[in-house]
């Protein structure tokens, strides 16, 4: 089945609207927990091939370390999420969300691992759940997967490079946490195989209404 | 006359849900669609403010549907006219919403939700 093109715009329009309203749930849970106001700004989503994609990752292999958290799905799609928080942000993210009486500037440590997976989890189900939910398809989701260290070492610890042929929803987010501004990227890899049934589903969504 | 309404939201998919149930509501509707905070001003202003309904998208290009909505009170929209549909839950939104008088509408998330969501327009509608 080819897709055409005005066909591929409105899907990525309405993948755009429900990571939106996902991550919009998931921001307000966050500003509520810190007492912080969170503003989420418009994303952009792009399907392109996985190597492509991962082409933006440069400017994280500039930054330095990053935190990179990896999410399977599977169900009637399945596909692979990857959220990517460069140091520098994750900490302006961490830093940002602390109360005032723990707001002393924190490092890097084993702790912060820890809280920046429960973090971006959070996110990263959300995001899967509210697919889920204005597609209406049951998706499972698989334990995460947390590193933290420089891209080309994690890039070839996993199978980040494999099947590049892939298409990925790519999603950029960027928020401000209580006058921080931290930024990240979370990638939708989605298997060649399965695209067609993504489509096909959210041909199916834009005639509910 | 059928009532005009105003749609501005950056998402094609989420106007046409809107479109869709203001429809359901009032069939002889007529729209007019924006996709950022600016081009509704510009829409607005181009058509002599004469919507019955302002329906704004919160998360949108700048100018936001909250900053955008104090500016067509600026110029004379009456805050009975205007709602915020988002998907955001917030509660300082809902607070925002209240202080400038505007009504707060949570979107459609879920094929369910629609018949929920079109009573909250419906109850938009009867106020003004």
């Amino acid at each position: 089945m080819a897709i055409d093109a005005e066909a591929q715009a409105i899907s990525l329009d309405l993948l755009a609207e429900s990571l939106n309203l996902g991550l919009g749930q998931v921001i307000e849970e966050l500003s509520e927990i810190s007492n912080s106001k969170i503003e989420l700004h418009v994303p952009e989503v792009n399907m392109l091939p996985k190597t492509e994609a991962l082409s933006f990752t440069s400017a994280l292999r500039d930054a330095g370390k990053a935190i990179f958290v990896q999410q399977q799905f599977s169900g009637e799609i399945s596909g692979e999420a990857l959220l990517f928080f460069s140091e520098e942000e994750s900490l302006n993210l961490l830093n940002g969300l602390l109360q005032d009486n723990e707001q002393a500037l924190i490092e890097f440590a084993a702790t912060e691992e820890e809280m920046m997976l429960d973090l971006t989890n959070v996110a990263v189900c959300g995001v899967i759940y509210a697919l889920s939910n204005l597609l209406g398809i049951r998706l499972n989701t698989e334990l995460p997967r947390c590193e933290y260290g420089h891209f080309d070492d994690i890039s070839g610890s996993t199978q980040l490079l494999d099947n590049a042929e892939d298409m990925i929803l790519f999603l950029t987010i960027s928020f401000t946490v209580v006058k921080k501004n931290s930024r990240a990227q979370l990638m939708f890899f989605q298997p060649k195989d399965t695209l067609e049934k993504l489509y096909d589903r959210i041909q199916k969504r834009l005639s509910f209404g | 006359m059928p009532p005009k309404c105003l749609i501005a939201d950056d998402s094609l998919y989420a106007r046409m849900v809107v479109k869709d149930v203001v429809r359901r509501i009032y069939p002889a509707a007529e729209f007019h669609e924006a996709s950022s905070g600016e081009q509704t001003l510009s829409v607005a202003e181009g058509t002599g403010y004469e919507f019955d309904w302002y329906l704004l998208d919160v998360n949108m290009t700048p100018p936001d549907g909250v900053e955008t909505s104090k500016m067509l009170m600026e110029r004379g929209v009456p805050a009975n006219k205007i709602a915020l549909v988002t998907g955001n839950r917030s509660f300082n939104l809902m607070d925002e919403a209240n202080l400038l008088g505007v009504q707060y509408i949570n979107k459609a998330i879920s094929p369910e939700d629609v018949d929920p969501f079109m009573e909250r327009l419906r109850a938009f509608f009867s106020r003004g």
